[in-house]
Order: C-alpha cells, then sequence, then structure tokens
C-alpha cells in the first residue's frame, strides 16, 4: 500500500528509534507526561477470570526488597531459606496447592516465585496456617514486613502486603492492558473500553514507570491448565 | 451464661434461628447522619414503644413475638461517620463490596452485579438492611412501620421479603436447614451429635479464636465496634425450578437408556423409593429422577444423606452423624459435599472444617406445583432463596467456599474443573457431574445449566449490641 506519510511524519516515526531521543524522553517528556496524567500501579497478581483453566497454575512473583542491602544482608535472607528447607516441604505438601515455589536473590531482594491453584489469598492464608513461623523468618528480613509479621495475628494485613509486593502481570493483548488501566477508574470506568490505541505506548511508558517489576504475560503454558492434585492423583503419587 | 460470650451482645439471628415464617429485609440509606445515629441508639435502648428494638442472643425467658436485626455495608459504616482509622481495619472484601467481588463468588453472565435490580443496581447507596421476622404479614408492617417512623433516618430503597415452606422444603423440593455450626461455649456438643466437631466461636464471630490454629481475624477498633461481630453474605438467589425439574426428566431419561441402569437402579428398587418419597404412580423413571436430584445435592430430597443410605431415602437418618471418611457412596461434586467437605479427604488438607458458615435461608416467591395448567408459554414468576451465609470471615470462608470449591472444585482432583451441580455457574455445553455407581465407576451426566443465579446481594457487618451502642454514640 503506498504510504501518505510525508517528511513530517516520517520524522515523528525516526525520533523515538534514536538514543538520544530515548534518553532526553525519559528526563522530560516522561515525567511530564506522569505529572499531568498520573498513574497509579495496577495491581499484582493474575487477572481474575471465570475461566476454569485460568484459575489453576497461577504466577506469583514477589519482589521484597531487603532490610540490609548487602552481601550480608542477602546471607541473612539465604540462611533463613535454607534452614526452614524441610519445613517449606512439609508446607507444600499440606497446602497442596502448590506447583513449585523457588526462591531467588536479585540485587538486594529476595524473590519468590511460586506457581499455584485457586485463589491467591487462599493459597496465603492456608500457607500462613501451615508454615507461618517461616514467612515469619523471611519477612522480617525484608523492608516494612514488621508491620505484618506475626503474620498469624495479622492475616488480613500479610495477605494485603503480599499482594502489593506481588507483580502486575502485564496482559498480552492492547485490549486487555487498556481494560486493566480502566479498571484503575473504579466507578468512572466506561465499558466497553472506548480508548485511543495510539496512546498505548504512553501509557505503557507511564505504568511502566508506576510499576518498575513486571511480570510480562501471566506465564506460557506448554500444555493446559491442571491442578496440582490432578497431576498427582494421574502419576499415581498420592494428593 | 458462658464465659467466653455475652449472649446479651451478640444479634440474636447470629446464634440462633428463630423459626418464623415470615422475613421481610428493608434495605435502606442513610437519609440523615445524626437520625440515623439516633435511630441506632433507640433500637437498643430497651424503650419498646417507639424504634424497633434490636433482638439479642438472649431473650430471657418469653420468646418475642418479632424480632428485629441490622447489617451494615462498608457504605453505610462511612455514611455514619465511622472514624477512617476504624473503618480501614475493616477486611478488602467487605470495603469492596459484593459486586466487586464478582468474578470469585461466579456472579458472571446472567447474575453479573450489572444486571441486578433495584435496589442491588445502586450498591453505594445500600447501607443498611433492617430484617423483621414475624408470623404474619401484618406484624411485619407494623414492625416496618415503627422503623420508618418519622422517615428522617433512613430512605427506603426497597424490600425483600419471603415465607418458609412446610416441614423446612425450599424450592427445588429439598429439605433444607438440617444442619447448622454448633459453636463451641454455646451448643452441647452431645446434644447434637452430628459427627462434625464443635467450632471455635472465632468462626462466627469477631474477637475469638478461629478454626485456624493459631490464626485471628483482624477486629476492628476500638474493640467496642468490632469484638462480637460477624459478616454476612447476602444474596437474593433466584432458582429457575423449572428448569431443574426439566433437567431431572432429561437425566433420568438419559440413564434409562445406559446400559448399566441397573446398577444404579436394580430392577423393583422403584417400588421403594417411589413409596418413600409419596411419587405416585411410582416408575422407574421417577425413582431415577430422584436418584438423580439425590446425588446432586448430597441429600435426598426427605434430607436423607447419601453418604448413609444410597440406594433408598431413610427419614429417621436425616439428622444421623455421617462423614464422607472412606468410600463414602455420596459423590465427590456433589452439593453438600462441596460446601463442607467435613472429614473427607481434600486438597487443601488445612481447610477442612474451616470454611463453615451459619445459614440463615428463606423461599421467596410463589411454591412450585408442578408444570402449570396451558402450553407452558407464559412466563414463570420469580422464585428463589433469600439466604445468610454468615461467618467471621467472608474471605476465609464464603468466598473460600465460592471460589476454590463451588466453581472450581479444586479439593478434589476428580471434580476439578466443574462446578457445583446445583448452585454453580453451569454452562449446558461445558458442565459435567459424575454419578457414581455401585461398581465403582461413574456415568458422567452433561447439561446441567444455571439453575441458581444471583439478582442482588451485598456484604454486610453484623454489629454486636455494644457496636450498635458505639455508632449511636458516635
Amino acid at each position: 500500500m503506498p504510504s501518505n506519510e510525508g517528511l513530517l511524519d516520517r520524522i515523528v516515526d525516526w525520533l523515538p528509534t534514536t538514543l538520544g531521543f530515548k534518553r532526553v524522553a525519559s528526563w522530560t517528556l516522561v515525567p511530564y507526561w506522569a505529572r499531568r496524567t498520573p498513574v497509579k500501579p495496577l495491581p499484582g497478581g493474575p487477572h481474575p477470570s471465570f475461566q476454569r483453566g485460568d484459575n489453576v497454575q497461577c504466577m506469583m512473583n514477589l519482589i521484597m526488597p531487603l532490610k540490609i542491602k548487602s552481601p550480608i544482608g542477602r546471607a541473612e535472607a539465604a540462611l533463613a531459606i535454607a534452614q526452614n528447607k524441610d519445613t517449606i516441604y512439609a508446607g507444600l505438601n499440606n497446602v497442596g496447592t502448590v506447583h513449585f515455589a523457588r526462591f531467588v536473590i536479585v540485587g538486594d531482594n529476595i524473590c519468590m516465585f511460586s506457581v499455584y491453584d485457586g485463589d491467591f489469598t487462599n493459597y496465603i492464608r492456608d500457607f500462613i496456617a501451615t508454615i507461618g513461623e517461616v514467612f515469619n523468618e523471611v519477612v522480617k528480613l525484608v523492608e516494612g514486613g514488621e508491620k505484618v509479621t506475626p503474620c498469624e495475628k495479622n492475616v488480613e494485613a500479610f495477605i494485603q502486603w503480599v499482594h502489593e509486593r506481588d507483580l502486575y502481570q502485564v496482559p498480552d493483548t492492547a485490549t486487555d492492558f487498556l481494560r486493566d488501566q480502566e479498571a484503575l477508574n473504579g466507578d468512572r470506568a466506561v465499558s466497553p473500553v472506548d480508548d485511543d490505541l495510539t496512546l498505548l505506548p504512553r501509557k505503557l511508558v507511564l505504568q511502566l514507570r508506576a510499576n518498575a517489576n513486571v511480570s510480562l504475560g501471566n506465564g506460557y503454558r506448554a500444555y493446559p491448565g491442571f491442578s496440582v492434585a490432578q497431576v498427582r492423583k494421574q502419576l499415581g503419587l498420592g494428593w | 451464661m458462658n464465659a467466653m460470650i455475652d449472649f446479651a451482645d451478640v444479634q440474636g439471628n447470629i446464634l440462633r434461628g428463630y423459626r418464623m415464617p415470615r422475613v421481610r429485609y428493608l434495605v435502606l440509606e442513610v437519609a440523615d447522619r445524626l437520625a440515623a445515629r439516633r435511630w441506632l441508639a433507640a433500637s437498643t435502648s430497651g424503650d419498646g414503644g417507639g424504634t424497633p428494638q434490636i433482638t439479642p442472643g438472649h431473650w430471657g425467658a418469653n420468646k418475642p413475638d418479632t424480632c428485629f436485626n441490622i447489617g451494615l455495608t462498608y457504605e453505610g459504616l462511612r455514611a455514619l461517620g465511622t472514624p477512617s482509622s476504624s473503618l480501614a481495619m475493616f477486611p478488602n472484601e467487605f470495603i469492596e463490596g459484593m459486586n466487586a467481588r464478582a468474578l470469585k463468588l461466579g456472579d458472571v453472565g446472567q447474575s453479573a452485579p450489572q444486571t441486578w435490580p433495584a435496589p442491588f443496581n445502586e450498591p453505594a447507596r445500600i447501607h443498611l438492611f433492617a430484617t423483621i421476622y414475624a408470623t404474619e404479614v401484618a406484624q411485619l408492617n407494623y414492625v416496618q412501620q415503627r422503623a420508618l417512623a418519622g422517615g428522617k433516618a433512613w430512605r427506603l430503597l426497597g424490600t425483600r421479603e419471603g415465607c418458609n415452606f412446610p416441614k423446612n422444603r425450599v424450592h427445588f423440593g429439598y429439605r433444607d436447614n438440617i444442619m447448622q455450626p454448633r459453636f463451641e461455649g454455646v451448643h452441647d456438643p452431645q446434644r447434637h451429635a452430628d459427627g462434625q466437631p464443635i467450632a471455635p466461636l472465632g468462626t462466627v464471630l469477631l474477637g475469638h479464636p478461629t478454626n485456624l490454629e493459631g490464626l485471628l481475624w483482624r477486629v476492628p477498633q476500638p474493640e467496642a465496634l468490632g469484638r462480637n461481630g460477624t459478616f454476612n453474605a447476602f444474596r437474593v438467589l433466584k432458582q429457575d425450578v423449572v428448569g431443574f425439574e426439566k433437567y431431572l426428566d432429561q437425566a433420568a431419561s438419559d440413564l434409562l437408556k445406559y446400559p448399566q441402569v441397573d446398577d444404579v437402579l436394580p430392577p423393583g428398587a422403584e417400588l421403594n423409593i417411589c413409596q418413600v418419597l409419596s411419587i405416585a404412580p411410582p416408575s422407574r423413571h421417577g425413582a431415577l429422577r430422584e436418584i438423580v436430584a439425590a446425588n446432586l445435592c448430597g441429600r435426598w430430597r426427605d434430607g436423607t444423606p447419601l453418604a448413609l443410605s444410597a440406594d433408598v431415602p431413610d427419614p429417621k437418618l436425616v439428622e444421623a452423624k455421617f462423614d464422607y471418611v472412606g468410600e463414602s457412596r455420596c459423590p465427590y461434586g456433589a452439593h453438600i459435599r462441596r460446601c463442607n467437605p467435613r472429614n473427607g479427604q481434600i486438597v487443601q488438607r488445612v481447610a477442612n472444617n474451616s470454611r463453615r458458615l451459619v445459614r440463615r435461608g428463606v423461599p421467596y416467591g410463589p411454591r412450585y406445583n408442578g408444570p402449570e395448567p396451558g402450553d407452558g408459554s407464559g412466563p414463570e414468576p420469580e422464585r428463589g432463596l433469600l439466604g445468610n451465609f454468615i461467618g467471621a470471615s467472608l474471605g476465609a470462608q464464603f468466598e473460600a467456599m465460592s471460589c476454590d470449591w463451588l466453581n472450581l472444585g479444586l479439593q478434589d482432583p476428580r471434580i476439578t474443573g466443574s462446578n457445583d451441580p446445583i448452585t454453580g455457574t453451569n454452562d449446558p455445553d461445558t458442565s459435567w457431574f459424575d454419578l457414581p455407581l455401585k461398581s465403582g465407576s461413574t456415568i458422567r451426566l452433561r447439561g446441567l445449566r444455571e439453575f441458581v443465579s444471583t439478582r442482588g446481594g451485598a456484604y454486610t457487618f453484623l454489629p454486636s449490641l455494644s457496636a450498635i451502642r458505639y455508632l449511636g454514640s458516635l
């Protein structure tokens, strides 16, 4: 198809691809946009869904900044996990809805990545009831953790605290991303979403400014979703 | 009086069923904050002449002729001027409200809040539910008139009214209200030995030990506001009785074509089933309908648990002790087993007995008495259940049960991916239910519809009498 773009259009399209423009835009344009149209960080965790396949094998991506930002702080976090390894295994067995859980140290953050079935709050609450003391050991090393420990006595606050640290899962499609943005408007949201797609890049940049760490998508499965118990039963492992 | 709890401080509808046949819900909006506070103060003043008095858990020697209780939404607490520091201590699910939790509760499609009629289409305006329990309509009218006298405190947004059917039957024809949780320090565990463990008081009241050992739910402060209060999920649940009966017809006809039908219903067994359930004339089709109904629910329609008597209903067993341990004949996906798996094996081992709720329901709409004369093309009157699901944590009890158990079947890999066969958000194209056979195999029933749809509701806080006085004194 022949292009109707004039010289100015081509310059406008070309400019954002240059390194210099990206730097200048990061320092000036993005803060200006952010001031003009403030964007709240979108909540973390999987998008609520009523499709059953979406409600198993859900992802949690927790990034928790350590209080002590040094090799000693990181070593303390590593030790807290290692010392509670057996309890963690027992917890996984008793909670019954977790496919796997990983602890990773990235910079001065202790990260917990897990894949679980069902509702997020039920998952965390069941874990508190099962191995709350391990959460306490880890979270006491994390910035702000003292406000929600012991988790057994601060169940609702602890679940909310974890939820707030769970990464926003950026949808794969533009319309779903715009839907999430619109949902932030609450009662003022329009449905169906009637938004200008040309503003998508700006909205994404502003969201990533408010939400520096995100998950891209909600996990890509190589096969349809099955629950932990379905897998264990099928493999004859007991459930 | 139990040392743990002052029954006079707890609203009466939490720990006891009033057994009054008529119930009316007044859905109210605060019209004048100061007048509403005065009304609350007056409702606990002990002055029987003016504002109806809140019925407490302890009423002395004489049962009142009518009972009166209230529940407040988060918006209602805000409208009354509850301090923001106290409001912030209420749990998220209550703050967000039932409409915002639609996906978790399966309120989608025809149950979506966007389709709810007034007054539930404006949740922000719903502040208080006042519930009147009585024997006669005239009594309901009298108490309503007293509650709204002066017209200054509240604006009436709407009402919902229900009436119990004889013998605790509900629209789908089942006997209901057979078992409720028994609470530590409240009920005598020897008196109603249904085999279920006595529930800690924190299952139903804030400020007491919960069912999850060592876990405590947050009590909104000051103590007078939160302690001895609880939460209620009020639901207007429309029941498609005609659709349900048609489904039983279809399922029975389908079963008759199965080669294993004699495993479901041995030849001649229909006589016994039809006799006990008064089905005339007795037929294999009629008995199979009842077998399907019993399996979907987990109880025969007369209340007999399938776990105790899977082949024929036995009225003597309605209130008997049973459990799902071992090879129970109750289907894994049956309604009562999904809602309360008792001590049966479930995936979330820690959750056994932790999601129990006090259920107070009353049918609304005309009782279904079989197909209407004519061609059946006229509209069916709306009928359903006005349900209250009461527990100290909406998130850990009502929502946890609704989300993971009723509408996902996460508790057992044999039902994961299916919905509750009676109350679930079922799509005929994808729904399924496994009906167990004596041989151990199953017959998969399909084509279940959404027999129950939500037509309104709200999360409310049922404050203690101390809390009502506190709110009245703001």
